[in-house]
């Protein structure tokens, strides 16, 4: 029963994955790509919302880069182990190890925050997007943080429960594709699961959802981004409790009841992100550029 | 070859991704607006399942069997023609909402199939045994991020949106990128298939 990890075994393992992590091409293809993203936004980002809106640019070419990263690197550290035998590190430290290599696309998410940050001061959004009302620039800076680089982590630990549980090569970028129509329904499309798109792992706060007199009219929509960010990291630690779940020599019935307290935990968090904060969508006075007069 | 096409194709991934394909551009239909970047992830996603059609994973003893890579191409081609199929249905199904482009769209997915049998006979002729499920691993994400975030979509448009003015990207630059992609991908697929050993990858036999 591998209960106890030995802690400079799993600094020198974290390590190695980290280098793992950071040797990956699709790693470096997205990171390109988000480099030029926050380039843009710190030169020229949008008129209407500034950076506000560029969190889906980390969370694609990080995060969903990220699912299909970690769960390669799950399957290689099991290859090796499996090829080590039996004088092969244990489940647990190798799972909490690849869990240890989030930080690099953490660290990814955060620089790309940084720049958010400094365009959205450089460049403040125009009166017709966001924030507006009871906005203020706290609030944008959780939506950002929660669009952009919770997402960077989430998707690579959901890779590695993916790597736990579904190892087969082909399971995880169908899976990455899979999240995102879901993703744009629960953003939310539609007004119907906009009171409880919060269970989901990636939604908005504001968009420009528009009324029927101006379709691209900016709107804020219910619920708390700060809860909602507290949320994901629950969902972020389950992850990893499910990843750890695997273990075939893990103490199960202890992780049961670490499980069930953070999945209460979570349940909880979610339940707040939905409930506090404004409880109807929230409307711009100010008209969307392309409005008719 | 019906036999061998048969066990050697992996029929329920391909399945599942021609499936896929049509539910993505039946989403695309009826939100062109919103859901246009399923359009990319659809192309990612034939790409993909066009590479896992071609990985051989008893290479070290079929490579040295008499059937010929040509042979063993034509075989697994036929997974290749589900998913074209698939395609020509999605699209047929989301015409009318494809912003009056379907034969744009059409050639990015033929192209992106070419291009993924071209890389993979290519590696196949080399000797490696799972070329597909590496290309998919790269691929499909690589196109589904590229669709979302469409960086650079002024001077670059992979995936055009729309009118394809602007910010869109226009549909014809896109075109020719397409189209180079593809013959570059015929020129790759008849070299392979034709054992050209002068091109082959470095240090294969």
């Amino acid at each position: 029963m591998s209960t106890v990890t030995d802690l400079p075994t799993l600094r020198t393992l974290a390590r190695k994955e980290i280098g793992n992590y950071l040797r990956s091409k699709l790693y470096w293809f997205g990171a390109g790509l988000l480099a030029i993203v926050s380039v843009v936004g710190l030169t020229a980002p949008d008129d209407r919302f500034s950076t506000v809106g560029d969190g889906i640019a980390p969370a694609a070419l990080i995060g969903l880069f990220g699912i299909v990263i970690m769960a390669s690197l799950t399957r290689n550290s099991d290859r090796a182990a499996e090829a080590a035998g039996a004088v092969s590190v244990g489940q647990r430290t190798r799972t909490l190890a690849l869990a240890c290599a989030a930080v690099v696309p953490f660290a990814t998410g955060l620089l790309w925050y940084v720049t958010a940050v400094i365009g959205y001061n450089l460049h403040p959004p125009a009166p017709s997007g966001v924030p507006f009302g009871s906005m203020n620039d706290m609030f944008v800076y959780a939506i950002m943080f929660q669009e952009g680089v919770t997402a960077c982590v989430g998707g690579p630990i959901l890779g590695l429960v993916i790597g736990r549980w579904l190892p087969q090569r082909w399971v995880a970028p169908v899976i990455a594709v899979a999240i995102v129509p879901i993703t744009m329904v629960m953003q939310p499309l539609f007004e119907w699961p906009e009171h409880w798109r919060q269970v989901w792992i990636w939604i908005h706060f504001y968009g420009a959802g528009g009324t029927e007199e101006d379709p691209d009219r900016a709107l804020r929509f219910t619920g708390s981004p700060y809860f909602y960010i507290l949320y994901l990291a629950a969902l972020c630690v389950l992850g990893v409790l499910i990843a750890l779940y695997r273990d075939p020599d893990a103490d199960r019935t202890g992780l049961r009841k670490t499980l069930a307290g953070v999945a209460a935990a979570a349940a909880v968090l979610c339940i707040l992100a939905m409930v506090v904060g404004p409880n109807e969508r929230q409307v711009n006075p100010v008209p969307s550029p392309t409005a008719e007069s | 070859m019906i036999r061998y096409a048969a066990r050697a194709v992996p029929w329920e991934r391909v399945v599942l991704a021609a499936v896929l394909v049509v539910v993505l551009l039946e989403l695309v239909r009826r939100w062109p607006w919103t859901m246009w970047p399923l359009e990319g992830a659809a192309v990612g996603l034939l790409a993909a399942a066009t590479g896992w059609c071609f990985d051989e994973r008893s290479a070290a003893v079929v490579d040295a069997a008499p059937r010929g890579l040509v042979w063993r191409t034509a075989a697994r081609a036929s997974g290749v023609a589900v998913l074209l199929a698939a395609w020509g249905v999605g699209l047929w199904i989301a015409r009318d909402s494809l912003f009056d482009h379907t034969g744009h769209v059409a050639a990015q997915g033929v192209a992106a199939v070419l291009a993924a049998a071209a890389w993979c006979c290519w590696r196949r002729s080399a000797g490696e045994p799972g070329p597909g499920s590496a290309l998919a691993l790269a691929v499909l994400p690589a196109c589904t991020a590229w669709a979302l975030v469409r960086p650079l979509s002024g001077s670059l448009p992979v995936f055009p949106y729309a009118d394809g003015s602007g910010d869109y990207g226009s549909w014809d630059t896109s075109l020719a990128g397409w189209s180079v992609l593809a013959t570059g991908a015929v020129v790759v697929l008849a070299a392979a298939l034709a054992d050209a050993r002068w091109w082959r990858p470095m240090g294969s036999g």
